[in-house]
């Protein structure tokens, strides 16, 4: 099911927490919405599930105004921050309640449940309590409960957020595979510029209640809309006036007009590549980033003055500080 | 919300309305008269005796089962809600036993001030023990080694590090303790046999007067101590404010 | 102070005002043996008064269960004008003086009360009668369940009711699966609490019931009476069943407490 999202608008009080929002969310797709906190991501995502209401704008869900229906009305599915089991009844219970409140018969929610406790890898778990799980586990009943009675859209709140990296990096490949197997269209809430670039197919930052950039990690990546895109999104510094990132620097053998002057402070080497913080001069700090064959190629050291050329660069108007 | 008006509201205007019936030169007569300023006055006075006798020994009673460890320590733990659920009257009751006529220890208090102050104990031991005992729970005890390794002693680690963070506590049972010790009837209507001037308090007094018939004269009065619950809740909410100010952005 | 001096402060204190009295009463009603104490239990008027305090809990603890979930409900889960007053309200019945609930109830529905000659014109006797006792414990035990509740209610937050309407659960479907269950044990913590006060009101239905034996007394009125007739017998061994009620309400407290805590 295709989303729409048309100039939402929302505040709480003082606090303007979206401000006309437009987004188009293809079917079958897996968007991610990414910004840093306060940004109003969460707000969208609750608005799209029905759980706020903006004060203008429009949502359509496959073409249907659906910006009057209450959650149980919108079939999505939702996946809450802190998964917000039902703590009183077994995980075989969460996972059914939503076929149950439908009033399927009996004998399909049983066949559902086991389905997806084996999708979500949890079957054998289905008579304990979410209190008795792992994080990730947890995290799994969630889903399968909120797949449970199938809805068109899935919507996750920084899913893998109080998880830790081990468990983060298994549950992201997992929530791949998982959109392979179910194609619902799926929209999920992070602030992990990681996550989101690893995950989705296409990516829409937000930054204090404004939309600044949709687009396929890739694009937002190499052409960047904005500073606070480009920033975000991957490492950036600022260069005699634009910005560059670390990768595209190029070391020039001597003095030129479109290069800046700056010293080697110090270098480390990061695997693969070789990491050079310099002082440029007006004492800027100042990251390049190069492959370990070029570092040695280019037979750096500390103490030395170099000249930076920006391969690629942005400038946005106006450059702040 | 209708209910509670039907409930608690409507009651509780009738009994204001009555008061103020006859007009407030009865009004005045009522609560001026001596024997119930009388009757006021030991009700207040041993309201106040009582909350601040509470504030300490809740507060050793808190600390003791916070912080001690002995065998039965749990059952001991449990018996100080007894007066929470023991009917106010056998309260009075278990009271005689032991401090009345037919004592085993030849104590006798029936008829004194101090069956009064007694009686308003045993009911309002649990408030301050169980407003400080939470605190002292949640009071970490690496703050106090803390002040100790920067050279405090126990006493100026107890009045300068512990007690503020009690303080809110024990004003609180403080309070609750005075409003149920204020208004408290079953546990004193046997024990102390309601000597006008003597031992009467207010709860008793207005029962009194409602019994012979001058329901304007226990309404006066009874209007006074609504009064006193009022502004005793009014000062627990405050307290509750201002303690947790600081835990507030 | 050292602790062992602290400790014998404590345990002496509440030895001398609760313990102490508590085990004399004990002791005195099965000082002569059981018969005194069974002979005063198994009175008529005994028998009834235990029957009328039973009936009114009956009625009163749900009464105030319902109201105490819906008034907890609405005000951690809702903003309304008189908010803060419905919370102050619920408190006052906890720091008011039972006479004082009884004198407003008088006043109320007696014979030149507000309600009281619409009443008894109509032929419903309200004061001297059941129906004021059952008010007056209701106005007495109110807070119980909605202060238990409303604390939980705060901490558990929404989300799972929040999760349960993207599920496709409605608003009663909801109260009923998730929201309730989640509060159940501070229900039943509260609930507790008011059935103790229930059993043990005494100072308000004092002065609503007219003190009628056989008919309108209570058991904790009746062991005034008791008392008052010199029955010392009679009033401990009434004494001695409320305060085994009593115990019980202790001992189911204290099971329940870490339930509720880790609700």
């Amino acid at each position: 099911m295709s989303i729409v999202v048309q100039g939402v608008s929302k505040r709480f009080g003082d606090f303007v927490a979206l401000e006309a929002v437009s987004l188009d969310v293809p079917s079958g797709s897996l968007t991610a919405l990414l910004g840093p906190s306060g940004s109003g991501k969460s707000t969208l995502l609750r608005i799209v599930a029905g759980l706020e209401t903006p004060d203008c704008g429009e949502i359509r869900l496959e073409g249907g105004d659906a910006t009057a229906l209450a959650p149980q009305q919108r079939h999505v599915g939702f996946v809450f921050q802190h998964y917000a089991p039902f703590k009183h009844m077994t995980v075989r219970e969460n996972v059914a309640f939503g076929l149950k409140v439908r009033k399927k018969p009996k004998a399909e929610i049983r066949e559902r449940v086991e389905q997806l406790l084996s999708l979500v890898q949890l079957q054998g778990f289905g008579h304990r309590y979410p209190a008795q799980l792992s994080g990730g586990q947890r995290q799994r009943m969630a889903l399968a409960r909120a797949l449970a009675p199938e809805p068109k859209v899935l919507l996750l709140d920084e899913p893998f957020g109080a998880l830790d990296a081990r468990v983060r990096a298994e549950l992201r490949e997992w929530l791949i595979h998982l959109h392979d197997v179910v194609h619902v269209t799926t929209v999920f809430v992070t602030h992990d510029r990681e996550e989101a670039m690893e995950v989705a197919d296409q990516i829409a930052v937000l930054n204090e209640g404004r939309l600044e950039q949709v687009g396929a990690p890739r694009e937002l990546y190499d052409e960047p809309a904005s500073e606070f895109v480009m920033r975000f999104v991957g490492d950036a510094h600022e260069v005699g006036g634009v910005l560059v990132r670390p990768h595209d620097l190029e070391f020039l053998d001597g003095a030129s007009s479109d290069a800046v002057e700056a010293m080697i402070v110090k270098s480390t080497v990061l695997g693969r590549d070789v990491k050079v913080e310099l002082h440029g001069a007006d004492g800027a700090e100042i990251v390049a980033l190069l492959t370990r064959e070029r570092f040695e190629q280019l037979g750096l050291w500390r103490g030395q003055t170099v000249w930076l050329r920006p391969e690629r660069e942005r400038v946005f108007a106006p450059v702040a500080a | 919300m209708t209910f509670l008006t039907v409930i608690v509201g409507l009651p509780l205007a009738a009994l204001t309305w009555a008061a103020t019936k006859e007009g407030s030169q009865t009004f005045r007569d009522a609560i001026t008269s001596p024997q119930a300023i009388a009757a006021l006055k030991l009700t207040l006075l041993a309201a106040v005796a009582v909350a601040l006798l509470n504030a300490v020994l809740g507060t050793i009673t808190a600390w003791v089962l916070v912080r001690d460890e002995f065998r039965g320590k749990a059952v001991v733990n449990a018996i100080v809600d007894l007066p929470f659920a023991l009917p106010t009257i056998v309260a009075g009751l278990t009271i005689l036993a032991l401090y009345g006529p037919r004592s085993p220890i030849g104590v006798d208090v029936t008829y004194t001030r101090t069956a009064i102050v007694l009686a308003m104990m045993f009911v309002t031991l649990p408030f301050v023990v169980r407003t400080v005992q939470p605190v002292l729970e949640e009071l970490d005890a690496e703050v106090e080694e803390a002040a100790r390794s920067l050279g405090a002693s126990s006493l100026t680690t107890f009045r300068r590090v512990i007690f503020p963070n009690l303080l809110p506590g024990i004003l609180s049972g403080m309070a609750l303790a005075f409003a149920k010790a204020v208004g408290e009837f079953g546990a004193l209507v046997i024990i102390t046999g309601n000597l006008p001037f003597r031992t009467e308090v207010a709860s008793v007094y207005i029962f009194g007067r409602i019994e012979s018939g001058d329901t304007a004269a226990a309404a006066a009065v009874a209007v006074v101590l609504l009064l006193i619950s009022f502004a005793a809740l009014l000062l627990i909410g405050a307290i509750r404010h201002f303690a947790t100010k600081h835990e507030r952005a | 102070m050292n602790r062992l001096g602290l400790r014998v402060v404590a345990l002496g204190y509440l030895a001398l005002v609760l313990a102490g009295p508590l085990g004399i009463v004990f002791w005195r009603t099965f000082e002569h043996g059981l018969a005194p104490a069974w002979n005063a239990l198994t009175q008529p008027e005994t028998i009834h008064a235990f029957e009328l305090t039973l009936l009114i809990t009956a009625i009163a603890v749900p009464v105030n269960t319902v109201f105490g979930v819906v008034c907890a409900l609405a005000i951690v889960r809702r903003d309304f004008p008189g908010k803060g007053v419905l919370n102050a309200f619920i408190d006052l019945p906890l720091a008011l003086s039972p006479v004082v609930v009884g004198l407003s109830l008088f006043l109320l529905y007696g014979r030149q009360g507000w309600f009281g000659g619409w009443l008894e014109d109509h032929g419903v006797q309200v004061l001297f009668a059941l129906p004021a006792m059952v008010i007056a414990t209701i106005f007495v035990s109110l807070p119980f369940v909605a202060r238990e509740v409303v604390p939980t209610l705060r901490e558990i937050g929404n989300d799972q009711e929040q999760a349960a309407y993207t599920l496709g659960a409605g608003g009663w479907s909801t109260f009923w699966r998730v929201t309730l269950p989640s509060i159940r044990w501070a229900v039943v913590y509260g609930v507790i609490l008011t059935t103790a006060r229930c059993l043990g009101e005494y100072g308000a239905v004092a002065v609503v019931s007219g003190r009628l034996q056989g008919q309108t007394e209570t058991a904790t009125l009746r062991v005034q009476e008791r008392y008052e007739s010199y029955d010392l017998a009679g009033a401990y061994a009434i004494s001695i069943v409320l305060a085994l009620l009593a115990i019980g309400v202790l001992v189911g407290l204290t099971v329940i407490r870490p339930r509720e805590e880790n609700a």
